[in-house]
């Protein structure tokens, strides 16, 4: 700082400049000094800005899809590409193959719908609104298509499939139909609001759950037309279960709701499980499981809407299914603790934690056995569903 | 304690549920709930804003003073120490201003987090979202909130509407404020507010390009408010309305023309050019500089002096 005074001294003294005399060399050195914090400053505001803007980014949470080949499945590598994996005991995955590649100079951005597999296909339809359709053996796009399809809105919903048509519902509300012999888009409802939940076909129904409607609505799969509507009090974005004439909805009123489908829709039974709903139930017999984000583990009558039985860890948020294997019901937390259930009692079996991992994506369960979990960060985990052993079976790439 | 974890459980947290309940008072509109939010937010730093006020007040009674040391020494270091001496005498921070605007910012930064989280944008933060909301029914029932307020889509970054707003009433705020805090001052003081004038306001709207709109919301209506606050207890300076029209406009309107504020020295020689603004404000002259600027400030020195002096009195003057 004495080491500055000085400078200054000496230049305030050593006489006039161009600029208009002796205080001007003073005037820019100090000007100079005052604004280095300032630009200092605004870097900083910039990196910070770019930071938090960067935490924005919708990272996706498609699942792992069985390739009903010998130990392949389809699966989000990484943010923006997919790859089949041939998974073996013991040995680390070997990738068959992955789209796009460096040279297809693409970016399909977050993936939050399961991919559909029909045949030789694989559909993938990403969140910016884009629909491929992959050759399942070699991972290049079909060429019956032109290119994939823009839907031109944001898509997290499954699409529901009955082997000509992929009913793709978006996030302005609207369902469209993609003819899969040649790509041709048609709408065939116009909504508004966010659809989240993945579209379930029943019949000649299509059932689409409105995250901002707070509503869910059955629609003809041909015509487009709305069959029937029954309003939640709480939104909805998880998937459906059907039992039987049973449409059984998770909803955000910290409840579960059994729709009569043979009634239009209206409610036979309601049951509060205690938290919001974000993973599709599941149903084996007429036992409905259901998980909320409160750390809630239900199991009730799928019929009656009774409870059996409940499960709360209230630390843990469930977004991912559950899987039920050999009289345990499996629950993944989005922390990483993976919880092992008696399905009859809702006793603890076993407990395991995948340190610094996080689960949103649903499971897979094995043909080999176990059941396969995609965490955040890309590692693929196979858990024993008997003890909860981990095996760690490497990231896929 | 992690600071993350201090963070989000005694700021982030709480502010996502007021936020939620205040979307619930408001009808479910959460731009109202910005609006309000941004009303309580000010109320509570209030008493920090009126002593800043005062403290700016303070500034202006001292113009008769500064005026004093300006003539008395021609050294701009050495006039530079004795306004400093009279600010500390006088228990004034010429920098003042800053305060309410510092401690907004962990604020402003939190509620990024929170409009993130509460809108719910991406289905993540849904999901993060159902864990961070207090376990109460009309909070949880709440979810989804509207996204949308006056056609502007409160979760989508750099709305045009609120990047103008920001900037305007920041350029505003900067304005008003500068003008009667730092009447006296040295040129690279000068300079610096100079640059403060239109680099502040460009650095904030360039923020609120993005990050969501909501975020753009609640500054922009804080910055009202600020510019309100201070119009009521400072006054609004030298500036007016009129002085927005630039020379060019005033001549085919048949106004009269509104001469160039001097610019100091380092900045005639061509530093920082782009802070001048002739023909869009008043001239305001602040020429400790040199020598040959003291030719032309005796105008507005006595200008300054004659609105200091009503300005001390009244508070609010305008002078068109």
């Amino acid at each position: 700082m004495q080491a500055r005074r000085t400078m200054f001294h000496v230049k305030h003294a050593g006489g006039a400049t161009a600029h208009g005399g002796p205080t001007s060399t003073f005037h820019v050195k100090h000007h100079r000094r005052l604004r280095i914090p300032f630009l200092a400053g605004v870097v900083a505001l910039s990196l910070l800005a770019a930071g938090c803007t960067q935490l924005a980014q919708p990272e996706g949470w498609a699942p792992p899809v069985d390739a009903e080949a010998a130990s392949s499945i389809f699966v989000p590598v990484e943010r923006g590409t997919i790859a089949l994996v041939e998974i073996t005991d013991g040995g680390a995955p070997s990738e068959r193959w992955r789209f796009p590649t460096e040279a297809d100079e693409l970016d399909l951005g977050a993936i939050y719908a399961t991919p559909v597999l029909q045949g030789d296909r694989l559909y993938v339809a990403t969140h910016g609104g884009e629909v491929y359709a992959l050759n399942a053996e070699t991972g290049r796009p079909v060429e019956d298509w032109a290119g994939p399809v823009d839907v031109g809105e944001r898509i997290v919903a499954t699409p529901a499939f009955n082997g000509e048509r992929l009913y793709v519902a978006t996030e302005q509300g609207n369902l469209v139909a993609i003819e899969v012999a040649n790509g041709s888009v048609s709408t065939l409802t116009e909504g508004e609001g966010r659809i989240w939940s993945p579209v379930t076909l029943h019949e000649d129904t299509l059932f689409l759950g409105n995250l901002d409607e707070r509503r869910v609505r059955a629609v003809s799969k041909s015509t487009g037309d709305i069959v029937w509507e029954q309003p939640l009090a709480g939104s909805t974005a998880a998937g459906f279960a059907l039992a039987g004439d049973l449409l059984i909805v998770g909803s955000f009123d910290r409840a579960l709701h059994g729709l009569d489908l043979a009634a239009g829709g209206e409610e036979r039974w309601r049951l509060d499980v205690g938290g919001w709903v974000m993973a599709q139930p599941l149903i084996d017999g007429d036992t409905v499981y259901a998980l909320t984000t409160r750390g809630g583990v239900i199991a009730a009558s799928a019929s009656t809407g009774e409870q059996h039985w409940q499960f709360l860890d209230e630390e843990r948020q469930f977004r991912s299914r559950p899987v039920l294997v050999d009289g345990t019901l499996v629950a993944a937390a989005k922390d990483g603790t993976v919880i092992g259930l008696d399905a009859a009692t809702g006793q603890e079996r076993w407990r395991q934690t995948l340190p610094d991992e996080e689960i949103e994506a649903d499971p897979l369960v094995l043909d080999a056995g176990g059941v396969l979990y995609l965490t955040n960060d890309g590692d693929l985990v196979r858990i024993a569903p008997a003890d909860g052993a981990i095996q760690r079976i490497g990231a896929g790439t | 304690m992690p600071i993350g974890f201090i963070w989000q459980t005694f700021l982030e947290t709480p502010l996502i549920n007021i936020m939620v309940v205040l979307s619930v008072i408001t009808f479910g509109s959460y731009g109202l709930a910005i609006l309000l939010f941004t009303l309580i937010s000010r109320a509570i730093l209030f008493p920090l804003t009126l002593r800043t006020l005062h403290s700016m007040r303070r500034v202006q009674e001292l113009q008769p003073q500064l005026e004093e040391i300006k003539k008395k020494y021609s050294d701009p270091r050495r006039r530079s120490e004795e306004t400093m001496k009279l600010y500390r005498e006088s228990g004034v921070n010429p920098l003042g201003c800053l305060g309410p605007q510092l401690i907004q910012f962990p604020v402003f930064i939190a509620l990024y987090q929170v409009i993130r989280i509460t809108l719910a944008s991406t289905p993540e933060s849904l999901v993060e979202l159902s864990g961070r909301l207090y376990d109460v029914d009309f909070i949880q029932n709440a979810i989804p909130l509207s996204t949308t307020f006056l056609f502007i889509d409160l979760e989508a970054n750099g709305s045009p509407l609120l990047v103008a707003i920001v900037f305007a009433s920041m350029w505003l705020q900067q304005r008003i404020q500068t003008n009667r805090s730092t009447a006296v001052q040295n040129p690279q003081q000068q300079q610096m507010q100079q640059m403060m004038q239109w680099m502040m306001p460009a650095l904030f709207a360039w923020i609120v390009i993005t990050v969501p709109a909501g975020l753009g919301l609640y500054w922009g209506a804080s910055t009202i408010i600020g510019i309100i606050l201070h119009w009521i207890f400072v006054g609004p300076g030298d500036f007016t309305w009129g002085s927005l029209i630039p020379n060019v406009v005033r001549e085919r309107l048949g106004m009269k023309p509104i001469a160039p504020r001097p610019q100091p020295a380092t900045a005639r020689a061509g530093a920082n050019s782009s802070t001048a603004q002739p023909g869009t404000t008043e001239s305001r002259v602040e020429d400790e500089g040199s020598g040959n600027e003291r030719e032309d400030s005796g105008r507005s020195r006595r200008t300054r002096t004659r609105s200091a002096r009503s300005s001390s009195r009244s508070g609010r003057r305008r002078r068109h």
